[in-house]
């Protein structure tokens, strides 16, 4: 294994371990900046050529100026896209403006800030329009605001009056005087003033009081009310106003009274005096509508349904499936619609027919209703969750829906067919299900057991990755590799470099020989100076790589000098070499205190590694 | 003698009564669990989860004790359905392959009313999800730290080792041990996103999430009991949480409760 390789061993398990354990020290991700999206329209309803406009609101930090929301169902038939602007707003923070070399800079940091997108739109054909949702893509993120629902409608036609009843009046236009009990009927209200009286503005309205009548909604035009000119049967010359419409329906049968509806308004009159001096009087008055007589009849008992659900109107169901192949103890998502127009409120859901080896669970329930010409437009959604409990061929359905219909004065039923659905044995399926056929356990019977007792639980949140010790065992053990690595260094250095092998030898050498010296001492006085003489001279060539026989003391004193070693130690080794050969090869001049001697030896060899400063070039 | 027999004889049975009476102050969570399965047993539900919660307010966090208590929350009446799903998710993060506990998790999350279309999702993303699900994040550190360390072994090994056919051999097992041990990353990498990313469950029914922190924003779409979302920023009592659908919006604080409780 090369160095090269060695090292970058070290910076792959640092690489590889820092993102796990920055991972791990992460606290919960606050899921980047709270941006905050919402979409208004400035008025839910509108009748046709009105104008509304669709605002959406980006609230966050440093939107770019580049980002627009993109925003669908805008560019429908029946909307017409008039003008798009946008604003922008700070709310908290800072915003700073700098000029760095001539460049605009702004420094929004921290800066909360509101954009709003305005959308002028322009009502062209009646009908319930479903705008947005408005998305908005920043830093990878969608934010998506609601979807808005815009209905537009016609202007409710007035009737051409025989004769004006006062100068200033409402009148009340009904789709119908006949109704049937619990019938949706509206009343459309056009305010009507004579061409030559000024009415400058309108004020409040009060409703008609409902006795036997329920409100379902008032629904009133946006902005001021649009003025046409008149002329009625009787020749009188009016201006006309439509101020609003009333949807009701009755909850009592025979003669109801639907009370008059009152209208606010300012009106001016001229008061004497010409040019500048002319001055107006601005009186508050108010106007009123005819009542209106209601037949209602109650609903007809012959032809009743059993399961009539009180509906009155014209509908239609139908239903649909998630899947037709399932398995027993799965579930499968049935959605019944009841789609149409009249009254659904207070209706009873639609008769489902389910064999008995399929539980159905109470369905939730969700409606869209929106105001049509003179009617609701009805879409009520029911979501079921069914679950067979047996398997084969099976069928979900039929579906009834009985309703009253108005127009036909009799008893309808929408059906939807049914659908065939194939149940396959399912993998935890319950064998006394299977066999005792019909009979459904409920399914919160069903779940399985609790576990049985035990002689402890475990305690404490347990295992954490983010503990310290766990992060630092991992880049602890690093350190053996490096330690391997600085080992195999000092190993192939030695096996390649002879000199550095010789002088890491050279204590645990000099200490050996030291040791024989020392084990000789009253012993062999040849021993005891033979091996001083070589620890010390052994010594001096490991350190310097010399050779190790055949050089004589005052050659070592050379090498020494060379290698940097002060004069008193090199006189020291030096008479210590020459005492140990005189006592080996002069008779009599054997040293008398060999102890002293070995000392003087030892000290010599600590003093050397520290005496000796270079090695010298061979 | 006799009397002095049954003093004796008391005494002895005081002494081995002490430590259940020095106990019964502060009774353990094992007995707890155990009263409440007796409880549960005799279909008094209520009561069950009463013990049940006790015993994990004394410090157990086992997960056949969240298992336990989950199912006597499907069974009293009324049925809690959003703590129920919270305490299997919870006893899901210890014993995530528990056949009992999926079986009935899946029996809880089909009972929750109206729930929010999901993504579609490759079958390798289902796969993933699968597998991941499968296993605790206990199990992935483990096993990412036992590969982790017999690879720094070989290495050291084959660092030092003079023979080249030690030093062959100990390369190949260098070789399997990283691709183990890059396989293993994801997978821990994984459990350890899946842990900062703040599971909660739904905890009232009809909880509506909104555009913006405030009753005043507009409501995006309900959100029923039981439902699993994950939370992100909070300010003051409003969350913003986004559902595993990819719908965001914001919720009220108080309506959701985390599946790893925050310490």
């Amino acid at each position: 294994m090369s160095r090269g390789v060695k090292t970058h061993i070290i910076s792959f398990f640092a690489v590889l371990l820092l993102p796990i354990f920055a991972a791990g020290a992460n606290q919960p991700a606050n899921g980047g900046g709270d941006i905050i999206i919402k979409a208004t329209l400035s008025s839910p309803t509108a009748i046709v050529n009105e104008t509304v406009t669709y605002t959406v609101t980006v609230e966050g930090e440093n939107i770019p100026t580049e980002t627009k929301p993109k925003v669908s169902g805008l560019f429908t038939d029946g909307i017409s896209l008039q003008a798009v602007d946008s604003s922008r707003s700070i709310i908290s923070g800072s915003s700073m403006t700098v000029v760095i070399n001539g460049k605009v800079i702004k420094d929004d940091k921290d800066a909360r800030e509101i954009v709003e997108y305005n959308y002028h739109l322009i009502a062209q054909k009646t009908g319930t329009y479903k705008i947005g949702p408005a998305v908005i893509r920043l830093d990878n993120v969608d934010y998506s605001s609601p979807q808005v629902s815009l209905r537009v409608n016609s202007m409710p036609n007035a009737d051409v009056l025989e004769e004006a009843p006062s100068e200033v009046f409402i009148h009340a236009k009904t789709n119908g005087t006949k109704l049937w009990a619990g019938q949706i009927f509206t009343v459309a209200y056009h305010f009507y003033f004579r061409n030559d009286i000024d009415v400058e503005r309108l004020t409040g309205e009060t409703l008609p009081e409902l006795d036997g009548f329920i409100r379902y909604d008032f629904e009133q035009p946006t902005g001021r009310p649009r003025v046409s000119r008149i002329t009625l049967k009787d020749g009188g010359v009016y201006k006309r106003a439509y101020i609003g419409r009333l949807i009701v329906f009755p909850t009592r049968t025979g003669i109801l009274t639907l009370d008059p509806y009152r209208q606010g308004y300012v009106q001016a009159s001229q008061m004497p005096g010409h040019g500048i001096f002319q001055q107006y009087r601005r009186v508050e008055r108010t106007a009123v509508s005819q009542s209106i007589s209601i037949e209602v009849s109650p609903l007809p008992t012959e032809g009743r349904p059993d399961k009539f659900s009180g509906a009155i109107g014209d509908f239609k169901v139908e239903f649909s499936l998630d899947r037709d192949n399932v398995r027993t103890g799965e579930s499968i998502a049935m959605t019944v619609k009841v789609t149409g127009t009249g009254n659904l409120e207070g209706a009873a859901d639609p008769v489902v027919q389910l064999p008995r080896s399929i539980e159905s669970y109470p369905p939730e329930k969700q409606d869209d209703v929106s105001a049509i010409e003179s009617n609701l437009a009805w879409e009520r959604t029911y979501k079921f969750i069914l679950v067979p409990d047996k398997s084969g061929e099976t069928s979900i359905g039929p579906v009834y829906f009985h309703y009253f219909d108005p127009e036909k004065g009799e008893y309808s039923t929408s059906t939807a067919n049914a659908i065939k659905v194939n149940v396959m044995p399912g993998k935890q399926t319950r064998s006394s299900v299977e066999n005792s056929g019909p009979t459904i356990k409920k399914p919160l019977t069903d779940i399985r057991y609790i576990k049985p007792d035990l002689q402890s639980l475990k305690n404490g949140r347990g295992f954490s990755i983010d503990k310290t010790w766990y992060i630092a065992a991992h880049f602890a053990s690093l350190i053996f590799v490096g330690l391997a690595v600085l080992v195999r260094k000092r190993r192939d250095r030695m096996e390649t470099d002879g000199a550095y092998a010789r002088k890491l030898k050279s204590r645990d050498r000099a200490s050996k020989k030291l040791e024989a010296a020392r084990k000789a001492i009253g012993k062999s006085s040849d021993d005891f100076h033979r091996e001083l003489y070589n620890s010390i001279s052994g010594y001096i060539s490991d350190m310097l790589n010399l050779p190790e026989a055949g050089t004589a003391p005052r050659e070592f004193a050379v090498h020494l000098e060379q290698a940097g070693a002060a004069d008193g130690i090199i006189n020291e080794v030096v008479d210590l070499l020459e005492t140990c050969r005189a006592a080996r090869y002069l008779p009599g001049n054997a040293s008398k205190n060999e102890k002293e001697l070995h000392k003087k030896a030892t000290k010599i060899i600590k003093t050397l590694r520290s005496a000796i400063k270079e090695t010298p070039v061979k | 003698m006799i009397p002095r027999l049954s003093i004796i004889i008391i005494l002895a049975l005081s002494t081995l009564c002490l430590p259940a009476r020095a106990g019964s102050g502060t009774e353990s969570g094992a007995s707890l669990y155990n009263r409440a399965n007796s409880l549960y047993a005799e279909g008094k539900y209520s009561e069950a989860v009463e013990l049940y919660e006790e015993a994990i307010s004394v410090g157990a966090t086992d997960p056949r004790l969240e298992y336990n208590i989950a199912n006597a929350y499907l069974k009293r009446d009324p049925m809690d359905i959003g703590r129920a799903i919270l305490h299997y998710e919870r006893a899901r993060l210890h014993a995530p392959r528990d056949p009992d506990l999926l079986y009935n998790l899946e029996y809880a999350n089909m009972l929750i009313k109206n729930k929010p279309p999901v993504a579609e999702k490759t079958y390798l993303q289902l796969g993933w999800e699968k597998s991941m699900s499968k296993i605790t994040v206990k199990e992935a550190a483990i096993s990412f730290s036992v590969i982790y360390f017999i690879l720094i072994l070989f290495i050291t090994l084959a660092v030092i080792s003079r023979s080249d056919g030690t030093t062959g051999v100990l390369k190949k097992a260098i070789v399997t041990m990283s691709i183990l041990l890059v396989l293993t990353m994801p997978v821990l990498a994984g459990k350890v996103r899946g842990l900062s990313r703040q599971k909660a469950v739904v905890m009232e029914s009809n909880t509506p999430l909104r555009s913006g922190p405030g009753a005043g924003n507009p409501e995006l779409f309900t959100l029923s009991e039981g439902m699993i979302v994950y939370r992100r920023a909070c300010r003051d009592d409003w969350c913003q949480a986004s559902s595993p659908g990819g719908m965001a919006g914001w919720i009220p604080r108080n309506s959701i409760e985390l599946v790893t409780p925050a310490d």
